[in-house]
């Protein structure tokens, strides 16, 4: 190989360097070319002053084991730990508070969990915690909650499917709330769920409340005959039962399988002026998943609610059903339409842009109904499309960002966890 | 109309300045056998410790991006004229440095050479205890800083214990190829020990990964050890990484210069053994090439101070990615591959990447994944972008394909026969595709240049005959009956003849008519550079573009002692 010369010197026979004097250090450009770059440096001048802001913390952090002593911190690996909560929504505002979790206070699997926020627009909720899904790694679980909660501008746009966004108005309420529930893991996929729970809620008119509104009160757009419940304290007992199949293949982002949820709960109580409150909810949420190729999947998802009050009872307006936000048909406002009953239909076309990386394209149909099994028609569904970007893990952690489109309005979502 | 005037101007200056010209092909000064960046030192080079996650944050995403936004580098690329390496000489080869000793590509090793590789004093004494004396918290797999009963230091690595011979026998094979190559690389030593010669350096004590020092205690050994593959008889099979010898300085950059060396005068991103790595890293899929997996060493013996740049760990080579089997679009995609992701995310997902849906089925355990039927050389990529590896031209790829060619399939059985598989199926698996690779490797990048080489220049009787030899055929690519060549003899860019048929044949001669022109040439010579002449030679190769090489001569007044002083190729 190389270079072989009959009857000539060494240089040849070697292939050596016959440049290889020492040269004086070269550079990657001339001054030509330097001037010729000029337009290109100015062009990266941005994206390296971005780079060198970038660099700086991640070097920090690398450099001072700032993440490793932070987790030393706030987090006790073995048993839990002190977690920040921290967020920002249109409706609370920024929010703040801490959360406190102890795995395992009474035995593997019994925790203690105690968390309370606060938010610049005064929404604010404490509440314990004290059980464990899993108790001593056994199939059954039991979790006790107890807590409080305050609200000040929950939407309202009124009750059935024709209802304006013009419309718009708010509401606030505060509420106390106790629950004990049961867990039976029946096999892996497999599990029930029983409820017992009881709540007051104490709501108030928009206008009461000391921040300053942008929306109308509620009392002032909509009749007192729509907004039961709004006047007066509300007691509400419930009982549950609920059974959630999941046979996804891997739920960050499942290309086979499914989920199936059904749940019945019977809600009964009064209100302070002794009207009684008593109804039966029913809600099916089927989702499944199909395999194209390569992790290209299509999803569909079928939601379904129904209440059913009781003869001669009365179910308070924040009680009913509610369709519109990240979960519940994207592209409208949150609890954008409110009824007794619900059907939302959703297919999503997934992609992988990279490892545990994928796009997604959807369309969700839904609307309310005052009686689905009287009223059902596929007419007047409210369409939204849109799409996003998702970042998911095997264990079915995911961050996920979407734009969807609807009739009223364009909404941008970031959430933990898929919208299914 | 003043505009279209001024972007013809500043189109052509660009065009002049970056596209065109360049130094001679050809160099008539006399060898200096000596390296030029060993000179010694007066003071040492300080340690780099850059950051390794801004390194893959930056490699990953800005760098991408500056790259993207360097107009006359993509007017180069547009057109097909990237700088071509600093420190090729005018046959395209590179003198020894300290970055790269030319070995197997020059004169061939030996089966046992190539299968001792770095290897110089036999591994640790494993008669005697090892002493830990330091814990090893760099990498993925646990390691030991062990000292044996020679007073010889070295760093134990381990397999997961899931995948036996997985991370060692990719690691041994690599050293001896990249070894063979003429890459400086550490002296690598299969061992396999006892773990109670293990002993624990008094006061021993190790860094959590929570950066709290913490006692090494036995417990703490028994809980390392637990997580690494054991032999049948509880024996442990390892790596035993000699100390190199010097001053560790840090890893070393593929882009820039490192300053504070003076020895250090070319942009790596211009040598050509940092840009033909990317050949090599193609062949065993060493997609793990980030400066991290480098070290710069101050060597101060009696050759000098200087430093000497290694590559080490090659635990991710092969089939294997450390601690667990590759996944399948390692060495098909960067670790984050924005622009598949873009594609991905513009076509809808319609667009499938060749990696989609591989599967490691067939593989023998020990080797991971690893295969060559969706290889495609130019499709490969590593962890992260690379400088060097993006400015690499057909004239660095034909260096680099050249000495890979000289790789038998003995030669790589002997290096392969380095990582000691227990299975003979992952030794022939292995042997099998890293075979295949070549094979692949040397078909596209053969394909970019013309791949004549070996010539011979001599004086036979009244004429001087021209013999060269054809990689294309002579490596197996393709078949010598589809192969034709033609000829043509000039001066600079001037042709005095025209171009002469030669058919398969490998030599053509200067005839006493030409050489009675060149004679003439020669007579009204006004310096040396004007007794320069070339021989043209275009090949057709089955279904490929025409390429030609030029092989220039120099002829002293006599006609007597014709030597070639350099080579050009059509790229």
């Amino acid at each position: 190989m190389g270079i072989a010369l009959d009857g000539v010197p060494a240089c040849a026979e070697t292939g050596r360097d016959t440049t290889a004097v020492r040269p004086p250090r070269r550079t990657d450009r001339n001054a030509i070319e330097y001037v010729l770059a000029l337009p290109s440096i100015a062009l990266k001048i941005p994206v390296r002053v971005t780079a060198t802001l970038v660099s700086a913390p991640i070097i920090i952090v690398e450099r001072n084991t700032l993440l490793p002593t932070l987790e030393r911190w706030f987090s006790f690996v073995d048993f839990g730990g002190l977690q920040p909560i921290a967020g920002y929504g249109s409706t609370p505002g920024l929010e703040g508070g801490l959360s406190y979790h102890h795995r395992h206070v009474f035995g593997r699997g019994i925790g203690l969990g105690v968390q309370g926020s606060y938010s610049t627009n005064l929404y604010r909720q404490g509440s314990v915690r004290f059980g464990g899904k899993q108790w001593l790694d056994s199939r059954y679980g039991f979790m006790a909650e107890f807590g409080w909660q305050g609200a000040t501008r929950e939407r309202f746009y009124g009750i059935g499917a024709s209802s304006s966004i013009d419309n718009e108005s708010n509401y606030g309420f505060e509420g106390r709330f106790g629950s004990a529930t049961g867990f039976w893991h029946v096999r892996p996929g497999l599990e029930a769920t029983v409820k017992a729970g009881l709540r007051r809620i104490d709501p108030e008119d928009g206008r009461l409340r000391r921040i300053e509104y942008q929306l109308d009160s509620i009392s002032l757009l909509y009749p007192d005959d729509d907004l039961f419940g709004l006047f007066e304290t509300v007691d509400l007992y419930e009982f549950g039962f609920e059974v959630r199949h999941d046979w996804r293949d891997r739920p960050g982002s499942p290309l086979r399988g499914g989920t199936e949820l059904i749940a019945v709960s019977y809600v009964t109580g009064s209100s302070q002026d002794d009207t009684d409150i008593g109804y039966w909810r029913a809600k099916a949420d089927l989702s499944h998943y199909l395999n194209l190729y390569r992790g290209r999947a299509i999803g569909v998802r079928t939601l379904a609610e129904v209440t059913e009050p009781d003869d001669g009872t009365r179910v308070p307006f924040y009680e009913l059903s509610r369709l519109g936000g990240g979960s519940r048909l994207r592209g409208y406002r949150s609890d954008r339409f409110t009824d007794r009953d619900l059907a939302l239909f959703t297919i999503e076309y997934r992609w992988p842009l990279w490892q545990r990386m994928d796009a997604f394209l959807f369309t969700d149909q839904g609307r309310v109904f005052a009686n689905l099994e009287k009223d059902f028609e596929f007419s007047n569904f409210r369409s939204s499309y849109g799409g996003g970007l998702r970042v998911w893990n095997t264990s079915g952690g995911t961050v996920e960002f979407s734009i969807a489109q609807g009739a009223e309005t364009t909404r941008f979502y970031f959430d933990f966890g898929a919208a299914f | 109309m003043k505009r279209s005037l001024l972007s013809a101007i500043l189109l052509t200056a660009l065009a002049a300045v970056v596209g065109c010209g360049g130094p001679r092909p050809w160099n008539l000064n006399e060898p200096d056998v000596h390296p030029t960046d060993q000179d010694t030192l007066e003071k040492a080079p300080k340690e780099r410790d850059p950051s390794l996650y801004w390194d893959a944050v930056n490699q990953s995403s800005f760098y991408l991006v500056e790259r993207s936004l360097d107009l006359p580098r993509q007017y180069r690329k547009l057109t097909g004229q990237l700088k071509e390496a600093y420190n090729a000489d005018c046959f395209g080869e590179i003198p020894d440095c300290s970055w790269f000793t030319n070995r197997h590509g020059r004169s061939r090793l030996t089966a046992a050479e190539l299968t001792r590789g770095p290897r110089t004093i036999g591994g640790p004494d494993t008669s005697e205890t090892w002493t830990i004396t330091r814990a090893k918290t760099e990498g993925v797999t646990p390691g030991f800083f062990v000292k044996d009963a020679r007073g010889e230091t070295f760093v134990l690595k381990f397999d997961p214990i899931a995948h036996p011979e997985l991370a060692t026998g990719a690691e041994m094979v690599s050293t001896s190829i990249f070894h063979a190559i003429g890459y400086n690389v550490p002296e690598n030593y299969l061992v396999i020990f006892d773990p109670s010669i293990l002993t624990i350096k008094d006061g021993l004590q190790f860094k959590t990964r929570r950066g709290e020092q913490e006692p090494f205690t036995p417990e703490v050994l028994a809980r390392v050890l637990g997580k690494v593959a054991r032999r049948p008889d509880g024996r442990i099979r390892a790596i035993a990484s000699r100390l190199l010898p010097g001053k560790p300085l840090g890893p070393f950059s593929y882009h820039g210069l490192r300053k504070d060396d003076p020895n250090d005068l070319i942009p790596h991103q211009h040598r050509r053994e940092l840009r033909g790595l990317k050949i090599f890293a193609e062949f065993t899929n060493h997609f793990d090439t980030k400066d991290h997996n480098s070290l710069d060493i101050l060597v101060d013996d009696s050759t000098g101070r200087y430093v000497r740049h290694y590559l080490i760990d090659f635990g991710s080579t092969l089939g294997s990615d450390g601690d667990e089997p590759k996944a399948v679009y390692k060495g098909y995609a960067y670790v984050f591959d924005l622009e598949q992701a873009l594609v991905s995310l513009g076509t809808l997902g319609l667009r499938q990447w060749s990696w989609e849906g591989a599967k490691p089925d067939g593989i023998p355990a020990s080797v991971g994944y690893f295969e060559s039927d969706i290889f495609d050389p130019p499709g490969w990529k590593p962890l992260q972008a690379n400088q060097a590896f993006d400015d690499m031209t057909h004239n660095d790829a034909f260096w680099a394909a050249r000495i890979l060619a000289q790789f038998s399939e003995d030669d790589i059985r002997a290096c392969v026969a380095a990582g000691e598989y227990s299975d003979p199926a992952a030794s022939e698996y292995l042997v099998r595709t890293l075979r295949e690779r070549q094979q692949k490797i040397l078909g596209y990048y053969y394909s970019k240049v013309n791949p004549l080489d070996d010539f011979r220049l001599s004086r036979t009787g009244e004429n001087l005959t021209l013999t060269f030899a054809d990689r294309w055929v002579d490596d197996g690519v393709g078949p010598a009956d589809r192969v034709t060549h033609r000829a043509r003899i000039g001066q600079g860019k001037g042709s005095w003849t025209e171009w002469r048929d030669l058919g398969r044949e490998r030599k053509i001669t200067i005839d006493s008519e030409v050489l009675s022109q060149i004679s003439d040439a020669i007579k009204s010579a006004r310096s040396d550079y004007d007794q320069v002449f070339n021989i043209q030679i275009e090949s057709h190769r089955d279904g490929a573009p025409p390429r030609w090489v030029r092989v220039y001569f120099y002829l002293d007044d006599a006609l007597e002692s014709p030597r070639i002083v350099g080579i050009e190729r059509e790229t």
